[in-house]
């Protein structure tokens, strides 16, 4: 009797487990559960609609390989050496997806990841990395080392 | 694509985030990178100041500038340095020069000298009048630059702060690192603070009873690396975490309703004078073999208070109290010496006493005392002893009907670890997860796989790690951070 008992609540378990995301990409693709509740935008619509999980869930501004990216980084526990193979594209695409999934650990790790990027770098360093064309004129730029000297103080050299 | 400066097109919200995470002097410094990013950081919803920064900031540079020419900064550094007033001033714009109403957390590490004329207070009192959301506040008072040739204050002297009477009335949260406080005034007023994190404070009795007399609605509070007082009693039904960590008492009690998660790492004080009351607690985690116990034993010359002694004594297994505050603990972290016999004894009577603990962590001691000679024949006769504990005792409601996960670190195979390891493979039939990470070599835990298992479903995952103390300091603390 209790083993019977303890099926059930096992099948019931496994039934909960997944949820199906529909990529923009038209992927469908099964995600743990655990996991689709760090995407608040998932997971709000799931417990106010008592959701009928074999329904895929449409994500329009997630493609399935960022998906894949992100289901990644959350089951590796955030891993940092993970991350370091992205290129910047997908970084820019896994941080707009969080963003848009409302993923608060995940924005937060990948801020953190990229405010170390910046951090202790020329800024010269810094545009080229990221290709980040230096908009100002020269007299503009001279005007911001000015107002904040304290942070440029023999830095100017590149 | 590839090519593209996605990190400047990112929404400002995005970009503040990420120079939120900066320190201020790199976020500050963003704004020459393009139009884009030009004062953004005035923004940001959390600002972190390090003195230490502002005094020589172009030491950022050190390690990515590619070495053209080695600079010589023996040569270049003097006229750089700035004084600790000048510092202080930049602290003043800096505070100005942000949005008052987005900042929501903020952390200061500022010299002892910045204390020397009120400065530290006044930024606090600026900040909270001002930045309406500031919400936690991180204070750090670090070992002072030695370049800095300020000669008019005296290094020895010890400033104690004044901050003014009810300045963290508005505060969640609150962290305060190497302060002397001899009074609990600032605390006053503080109904809104869930969480303070004190450590290496030197406070009394009496400071310390006011700050969480005055801490009405505190939940998580700990006490890390302090001196000056000689009781710790908190009687405090809205806390729920709690955390003690190297700290030298006479007595310890403890009258917490709604406690959760208790952690006691390095702590000394005579078992027979801590009373605890907590019958909702549902993790613990002790701890007393770490390297920081024995530094803080060898230099108080008292012994810790040792985890088997915390444990019979706080769950009426010894002693006049009856109640056991273990009831409802789900998740124990602890490190024991499965071999000393009074230790594999307590472990084996108190698992029966823990009804609803599904999660075990032991860690088995790193230092562990040689055994030589005469104490080697000693120490056969209990081994004896031990095995038979295990082989012979019944099967009790955690192990039959509870227990999960068990991870054991520090394996080395000794017949006495080998056989509780045997015993809650056969007999824990609800258990999905054993994991040992062994310190010499994986052969004795190659043996228990082949062990009829009780549960179903379980998996022995077998690891390989010598654990060196810092490994495990590290362990500890990563744990401690809830």
């Amino acid at each position: 009797m209790q083993k019977t008992e303890g099926e059930e609540s096992k099948a019931e378990n496994e039934e909960v487990k997944q949820v199906t995301l529909m990529t923009s990409d038209g992927v469908k693709m099964k995600v743990e559960i655990s996991i689709v509740y760090e995407m608040e935008i998932v997971r709000s619509f799931i417990e106010v609609n008592d959701a009928d999980h074999s329904v895929p869930f449409p994500l329009p501004n997630v493609s399935s390989h960022t998906l894949d990216l992100i289901i990644e980084l959350v089951k590796n526990e955030y891993d940092d050496e993970f991350m370091k193979t992205f290129s910047h594209d997908e970084l820019k695409e896994v941080l707009v997806a969080a963003n848009y999934l409302n993923m608060k650990t995940l924005l937060d790790f990948i801020a953190t990841a990229i405010a170390n990027l910046l951090e202790k770098k020329s800024v010269e360093f810094i545009r080229n990395f990221f290709n980040i064309v230096n908009d100002f004129t020269p007299e503009e730029e001279a005007e911001i080392r000015k107002t904040n000297e304290w942070v440029f103080q023999d830095l100017d050299e590149d | 694509m590839e090519n593209q400066d996605f990190i400047s097109n990112l929404s400002d919200d995005m970009k503040i985030m990420i120079l939120s995470k900066l320190c201020i002097d790199e976020a500050v410094r963003c704004s020459i990178l393009s139009q884009k990013w030009n004062g953004l950081w005035k923004q940001i919803s959390h600002m972190e100041l390090n003195l230490k920064r502002m005094v020589k900031p172009f030491t950022q540079l050190l390690e990515s500038r590619k070495a053209r020419t080695i600079p010589d900064f023996g040569a270049i550094a003097p006229p750089m340095l700035k004084s600790v007033s000048a510092c202080n001033t930049l602290v003043y714009r800096m505070i100005f020069n942000t949005h008052s109403d987005c900042m929501s957390s903020c952390r200061i590490k500022h010299f002892q000298k910045s204390l020397a004329f009120g400065d530290v207070e006044n930024w606090v009192n600026i900040l909270v009048a001002r930045n309406t959301a500031l919400k936690d506040l991180s204070l750090e008072c670090v070992p002072h630059c030695e370049e800095l040739t300020d000669k008019f204050v005296s290094e020895e002297y010890i400033y104690v702060p004044s901050f003014t009477h009810g300045v963290f009335e508005f505060l969640s949260s609150l962290e305060l690192t190497n302060y002397t406080l001899d009074s609990s005034l600032p605390f006053g007023k503080c109904n809104q603070l869930k969480k303070l994190r004190m450590r290496r404070i030197y406070l009394d009795d009496v400071t310390l009873g006011g700050i969480l007399e005055n801490c009405v609605v505190l939940e998580n509070f700990s006490l890390l690396e302090s001196t000056g007082f000689k009781r710790l009693l908190i009687v405090k039904s809205t806390l729920r975490v709690l955390q003690l960590q190297a700290l030298c008492v006479d007595d310890i009690q403890l009258c917490c309703d709604n406690l959760e998660v208790l952690f006691i790492d390095s702590v000394i004080c005579p078992v027979h004078n801590v009373d605890i009351s907590s019958p909702n607690l549902r993790t613990c985690h002790s701890y007393s073999n770490s390297m920081y116990a024995r530094m803080l034993s060898a230099e108080t010359g008292k012994s810790i208070l040792k985890t088997h002694e915390f444990l019979s004594r706080c769950s009426g297994l010894v002693g006049f109290r009856m109640t056991n505050i273990f009831e409802n603990v789900s998740t124990l972290c602890i490190d024991l010496d499965l071999t000393h016999m009074i230790e594999a004894c307590v472990l084996s009577y108190f698992l029966k006493l823990c009804s609803n603990l599904q999660v075990i962590r032991i860690a088995l001691p790193v230092f562990r005392p040689r055994i030589q000679g005469s104490s080697s024949s000693k120490h056969g006769h209990y081994s004896h002893f031990i095995l038979s504990l295990w082989e012979w005792r019944e099967v009790c409601k955690c192990i039959g009907q509870k227990l999960k996960s068990v991870h054991i670190r520090g394996f080395r195979g000794r017949k006495e670890e080998v056989e509780v390891v045997k015993y809650l493979i056969t007999r824990a039939t609800m258990m999905k997860r054993i994991t040992i990470i062994c310190t010499d070599s994986k052969e004795a835990a190659e043996n228990l796989l082949s062990l009829p298992m009780a549960s179903a479903n379980l998996s022995i995952n077998l690891k390989l790690n010598a654990n060196n103390p810092m490994d495990e300091f590290a362990e500890h603390q990563k744990e401690f951070h809830l």
